[in-house]
């Protein structure tokens, strides 16, 4: 009798041991291998991406009621207004072109332009706040459209994030007002490169590290410089909205205020163009 | 067998719900397996707990098996200990699994400061205090549906 139960609980003790080396060996491998994970990719689309469209049903259902609300001279007044804004972009863009030459000619050293960003994918965002603790969204473009890790994601007035995590129908972007996001950006006016860090507490973001003395002006356009590859360069980040020089230290806080809508946005854009 | 794994699914639906609130959200999931435990002790509740802890990794985005570890280790230290757990009042199950919580925090903030990711440290400690108080509850709705249900294989 006392042999049996010696012998069971040897066999949970060495189940254990089992299960926790698997689980060992599941961190290393993840570590090591976290782009081609495909067991995380097969789970999230197959089990837990249809759970959380179960979930959130209830909540859909009636916010598509409340968005039927909105009648048809509403969105008439929209088209006008989107027309209006249409032909004014067309002018515009003439300008861009010509002013793009001037600056090529102005320039004679040798300048690097980003290339037109053509090929673009426009995809809808399906849920916000898809990491705990993380300013993040879940858009609707996966594997299947070629969405890479890493990748940017930006909206028609600026930089939105970058991808995280590829799935097959869909993935998850980090956006840049999260605290764990740091891009290397470019002050426009004084081209001194910088590194625009997110606030998670109020979705703004900062410029960590500029000191105290450096030529700085509220209002001035950051961009992103494309170093480390990171990002794609030359897209809109935001504009400083408040500089507060600390007497005694060597850093100043710099506030910049995004330019994309990044609480409210719907659309992102994602370009498979190479820089 | 096909409750528990239930009972497991609707864990996971929960856990989802409350996804949106991040670690504040209680582990559903181990209450569930805790339950389980402590109701019908056996070995193959090792491998639910590694089930489980596998599907709040992927779910959170986090590396996969370190909720697993942690799990199987949980599990396995209650299915020491269910002998004296059934003897004592759910109040009492109830603290008892609030100081298991908080160790398992604390091994959770550990192992991402060794893979080096941040974590909230305040938030883990109020789940773990939120996760103890949801212990009545499902204390007693999983005690109706083993009875209804009449589980008892493992």
């Amino acid at each position: 009798m006392s042999t049996s139960i010696f012998k069971k609980s040897v066999a949970d003790f060495y189940l254990l041991v089992i299960l926790v080396g698997l689980s060992i060996t599941n961190i290393a491998l993840d570590i090591r291998y976290a782009n081609s994970n495909y067991i995380r990719i097969l789970i999230n689309d197959y089990l837990i991406n249809p759970i959380q469209y179960i979930v959130e049903t209830p909540s859909s259902f009636f916010n598509h009621i409340m968005e039927e609300k909105k009648n048809i001279a509403e969105l008439n007044k929209k088209i006008i207004l989107l027309e209006k804004e249409n032909v004014a972009l067309k002018a515009n863009i003439q300008k861009i072109d010509i002013l793009e030459n001037e600056i090529t000619r102005l320039r004679s050293i040798e300048t690097k332009i980003a290339d037109r960003i053509k090929d673009i994918k426009i995809a809808n965002v399906i849920r916000r706040n898809i990491l705990p603790d993380k300013e993040s969204i879940q858009i609707n473009a996966g594997t299947k459209d070629n969405v890479q890790l890493g990748q940017t994601i930006f909206g028609i007035d600026g930089l939105v994030g970058q991808v995280v995590e590829v799935n097959m129908q869909s993935s998850k972007v980090l956006l840049i007002t999260d605290a764990n996001s740091n891009v290397p950006g470019i002050i426009a006016r004084t081209g001194k490169q910088v590194i625009v860090k997110g606030r998670s507490q109020d979705n703004m973001l900062e410029i960590s590290f500029i000191s105290n003395d450096s030529d700085l002006k509220s209002g001035d356009l950051i961009s992103t410089s494309g170093q480390a590859g990171r990002y794609l360069a030359s897209l809109k980040i935001g504009r400083i909205s408040e500089i507060t020089k600390n007497e005694g230290e060597r850093f100043a806080t710099v506030i910049v205020e995004p330019t994309e809508n990044i609480n409210d946005i719907n659309e992102v854009i994602l370009t498979f163009s190479k820089q | 067998m096909f409750t528990i794994l239930l009972t497991i699914f609707t864990g996971l639906l929960l856990l989802l719900t409350t996804l949106p609130i991040g670690y504040y959200a209680p582990e559903w999931l181990l209450l569930i397996n805790v339950y389980w435990a402590i109701a019908i002790p056996s070995n193959n509740k090792l491998f639910l707990a590694f089930l489980s802890g596998f599907l709040v990794d992927i779910a959170f985005a986090q590396i996969l098996g370190v909720t697993s570890l942690l799990y199987v280790i949980f599990v396995y230290i209650i299915l020491k200990l269910y002998n004296s757990l059934r003897y004592m009042t759910v109040t009492q199950q109830m603290v008892v699994i609030l100081f298991f919580i908080l160790i398992k925090q604390h091994i959770f903030i550990w192992l991402n400061y060794i893979l080096s990711i941040e974590s909230n440290y305040w938030s883990l400690i109020i789940s773990a205090f939120i996760t103890a108080i949801i212990w009545p509850i499902t204390y007693y709705i999983l005690r109706f549906i083993r009875r209804k249900f009449q589980v008892s294989a493992n």
